[in-house]
């Protein structure tokens, strides 16, 4: 999809925000997989939403 | 961090209360335990283990307390069982104590009816301080690296072999001391996120979207299957080739066999060799195709093109790169590209103007020019091509040629072998695997290539859903983010790999290091990407012999040890660790043997070695008797029920 | 035209898989669609591309990685079609596009479809010529070798040796 631009600063942001989400689920023992996918695409839809306008 | 001692009470098949000194001391830093097989060495090792971090890995592991002891309880009766580890650290002397107290039940059972963990600190003045935070023994040795210093015979061999435990153990240790598990789950979650953004799509009235999505569905799990099915014939693949090793030793030791086996072997390389080559070639032709056979057709064409138009004539009125509003510009900056003024009237103006006319769009003079150009680019592209092909394509038949030849020695060498008495059966045997090995190899192709047929389709469509759905807005947000997802993904993924190669290469350098220094001949030690190697000579030739499997496990073990250290290690105090392993002396030569004493101390600084009675007496306890600090003895009981005695310190 | 995806179908459409899948000569559906463009042209040979379900479809981007070669072979293409055309006219319709965007799209769209059309007879070429009746990889590899022997043996003069070649080749 060459006609998507994606912005590198968003992208360096976001992976430095989802890093961090899974240090914090690696000392969560009884969190479920489901549970942390779903944090990290609300994470992703926030900061996407933002460049997307 | 050193293990001074290890206490057991009623653990396994340790009846009763026995203690173990180990030696702390730098000189003499060896502790042997002799004991047969069966004897308890294992149990020790899992004692010290459980203590540490209450894990056990014994079969019928809620049967700790020892058989005997527990037959002999009465109903409402207790008994404890526990194990004390005392480790050395940072010049502090640490405690754990581990202990379960079991109860008899009226009906026979056992119930375990209650447990402590304690760390303790013992105090210069002999005191000692409780309530230590079981925290501090997972910083003196983790969990997960405590492997790296606890070696059992069968590790040893494995990754003496590299074979497949090997590999992973290897692997594995990378892996863990690379500690970046997070990337990895981080990646794993953007995977299965990527899916979920697909499933987002909103399909309105697009049955050819719901179409596609069904498609990849059915696609994904065929290639999970395809996956699975490729690991599953690869690992056969390894049991089988390790079974041809094994006959081919078996078949070499054979004097009269091995001049023709040697020979056989050096066959078969070359056959492999010829085989990668013609590989390589039809990637090159297929590189060429790619880049030259349409203009080796055009080729043919050119000549009929030229008898259409004469584009020469036109050719030379037009100037290449200049257009039409170019000209413009100049005209109304008043000055040309060379300096000179152009006026309206004057006579740059009139060439201008005139020149204009020549100028696409008004004029296809140019674009003939350009036109020409390209066409002798494809001249000269399409030139070679045939004469390119030709070549690469005798290569590949004088490849396949010599392949044939050399099946056919390999033939009459098998004929021979057959015939000789003494190996008859095992070249029959070895045949036979070779045959399996070849229709493995076969299925493994197939698969591989129809795994490759099914990824590409798999890009395609989703290219394609990627691309429908952007025929509506909300789908147009979803694809961004998707996007985002995978680039994401991609980004983790580098830098993983990158970290990764870093701490491989480090392994590599700290075991040629070592098998540089343990090694009696000019041999090096040759570690690839995936964990396989070779020892090769001065020559280049790869080598094996028995003692050389043992000294490259020890290289292995070192490098590892070298590298959880590494990881444990405070910036200011370099401290000394211990290497809890299965003796392997016995299969060493003389010299081998030395130069693994000499270098035991760079490797690490407690040495706790255990031997079964047979292999350490003799020549193995000369050299290293000097270096036995503690020596022990695991006598096996066998009166009522089988438990171990220590005897010894 | 040239920013559209370019979709073949049906028999077409298995042909190029089979070209690209099975014989180690062509790694990209867009590689079997340039080389089939040139040997419809060689040998005369147009094909119609019918609407079906089964499809081969090369994206736009990846024909953006070759364009300026379709571009080339497109006009020279029309140039060798279009033998009854004036030369003023020849010229601008076969080089319409060559540096302005912004031409007459319509008439563009002549040169790209008739590559399409030889590529869908050349495609037709290239599959008997190199599997045939074969069945393994070798035989693919050594028809192939054949069949670029025979044209490097050829010389094209005029329209009537490209009508025989053509004839020959069907």
């Amino acid at each position: 999809m060459s006609d998507l631009d994606i912005d590198q600063n968003t992208l360096e942001k976001l992976i430095t925000k989802i890093i961090k989400l899974e240090k914090k689920f690696a000392n969560k023992r009884g969190m479920l997989e489901r549970e942390k996918r779903s944090e990290i695409k609300k994470l992703i839809e926030q900061e996407v939403e933002v460049n997307a306008d | 961090m050193l293990i001074k001692s290890i206490e057991l009470k009623n653990f396994r098949q340790f009846k009763g209360k026995q203690k173990i000194i180990f030696s702390t001391n730098k000189n003499d830093n060896i502790t042997v335990i002799k004991g047969e097989n069966g004897a308890g060495k294992t149990t020790l090792l899992e004692a010290f283990l459980w203590c540490l971090y209450g894990e056990l890995n014994l079969p019928n592991k809620e049967k700790i307390l020892t058989e005997d002891i527990g037959n002999e309880l009465k109903p409402n009766d207790t008994e404890d069982v526990f194990v004390e580890v005392n480790l050395i650290h940072h010049n502090k002397e640490y405690i754990m104590r581990r202990l379960h107290s079991f109860m008899k039940l009226n009906n026979g059972d056992l119930d375990r009816v209650s447990k402590i963990e304690k760390v303790l600190l013992k105090n210069p003045d002999g005191t000692l301080t409780e309530n230590i935070d079981k925290e501090e023994i997972y910083n003196i040795l983790p969990d997960e690296l405590s492997t790296y210093f606890f070696f059992d015979g069968e590790r040893i061999e494995n990754l003496s072999k590299a074979n497949r435990e090997g590999k992973k153990d290897i692997s594995n240790a990378v892996k863990n001391i690379l500690g970046l598990d997070i990337l990895l789950d981080a990646e794993k979650h953007l995977k299965k996120i990527i899916k979920e953004f697909e499933d987002e799509y909103s399909e309105d009235n697009q049955e050819e979207m719901k179409q596609l999505k069904n498609d990849l569905e059915d696609l994904r799990s065929k290639k999970d299957n395809f996956k699975q099915l490729i690991e599953t014939k690869t690992e056969e693949k390894e049991i089988l080739n390790f079974k041809i090793e094994e006959l081919n030793e078996k078949i070499k030791k054979n004097s009269s066999a091995q001049k023709d086996q040697q020979l056989r072997e050096k066959y078969e390389d070359q056959i492999y060799n010829n085989k990668e080559d013609i590989l390589s070639l039809k990637k090159d032709i297929e590189k060429n195709n790619k880049n030259s056979f349409p203009e080796f057709l055009a080729n043919k064409l050119i000549d009929l093109c030229s008898d259409k138009i004469n584009l020469s004539d036109i050719e030379t009125k037009g100037i290449l790169g200049i257009d039409g509003s170019a000209i413009d510009t100049i005209i109304k900056r008043g000055e040309c590209i060379c300096g000179q003024k152009v006026v309206e009237g004057n006579k740059n103006y009139k060439n201008l103007v005139e020149q204009k006319e020549f100028q696409p769009p008004a004029s296809l003079g140019t674009i003939i020019l350009q036109f020409n150009s390209q066409t002798s680019e494809v001249k000269k592209t399409g030139e070679d091509f045939f004469e390119d092909f030709k070549g690469k394509y005798i290569s590949i038949e004088k490849k396949r040629d010599s392949i044939e030849n050399l099946n056919k020695e390999i033939n009459n060498i098998s004929d021979r072998l057959k015939s000789a008495e003494d190996v008859k059966s095992l070249e029959v045997k070895r045949e036979t695997k070779k045959d399996e090995l070849q229709k493995i190899q076969n299925e493994i192709i197939q698969y591989t290539s129809e795994l490759n047929i099914i990824e590409s389709t798999i890009d395609s469509k989703e290219s394609e859903l990627d691309k429908l759905a952007l025929n509506n807005n909300k789908n147009n947000k979803i694809a961004i983010r998707k996007a985002y997802t995978a680039e994401l993904r991609k980004k983790i993924k580098k830098y993983y790999e990158k970290k990764e190669n870093q701490i491989r290469q480090d392994l590599n350098k700290q075991v040629g290091k070592i098998f540089k220094q343990l090694i009696e001949t000019n041999h090096q030690i040759k570690i690839n990407d995936d964990y396989t190697f070779e020892v090769v000579d001065i020559d280049g030739n790869t080598s094996t012999s028995q003692g050389q499997n043992v000294i490259t496990s020890f290289a292995f073990i070192g490098g590892l040890i070298n590298l959880a250290k590494d990881k444990l290690d405070d910036i200011e105090v370099t401290e000394p660790y211990p290497l809890v392993m299965d003796a392997p002396f016995s299969k060493l030569s003389n010299a081998h043997r030395e130069n693994v004493i000499k270098l035991l101390p760079e490797i690490a600084e407690q040495f706790i070695l255990f031997t079964v009675d047979s292999q350490f007496d003799g020549e193995v306890e000369k050299t290293v008797q000097p270096k036995i600090g503690q020596q022990y003895n695991l006598k096996m009981h066998m009166d009522n029920k089988k438990y171990t005695e220590i005897i010894g310190g | 035209m040239l920013a559209d995806n370019v979709i073949f179908y049906g028999d077409t459409a298995n042909k190029m898989r089979f070209l690209k899948d099975e014989t180690n000569l062509f790694s990209r559906f867009l590689d079997v669609y340039i080389a089939g463009g040139v040997v419809g042209m060689l040998f005369n040979q147009k094909g119609e591309n019918n609407v079906t379900n089964n499809k081969a479809t090369i994206f736009a981007d990846q024909i953006s990685t070759e364009s300026m070669r379709i571009k080339y072979f497109s006009s020279l293409a029309f140039i060798i079609d279009n033998s009854d055309l004036s030369e003023e006219i020849l010229l601008k319709e076969a080089f319409s596009d060559w540096f302005s965007e912004n031409y007459d799209q319509d008439s563009n769209n002549n040169k790209y479809k008739l590559f399409q059309s030889y590529a869908i007879g050349g495609i037709d070429i290239l599959y008997d010529e190199i599997v045939g009746e074969a069945t393994d990889k070798e035989s693919y590899l050594y028809n192939f070798y054949k069949f670029i022997k025979k044209i490097e043996n050829e010389n094209i003069d005029d329209e009537m040796d490209r009508a025989i070649l053509g004839g020959l080749m069907s």
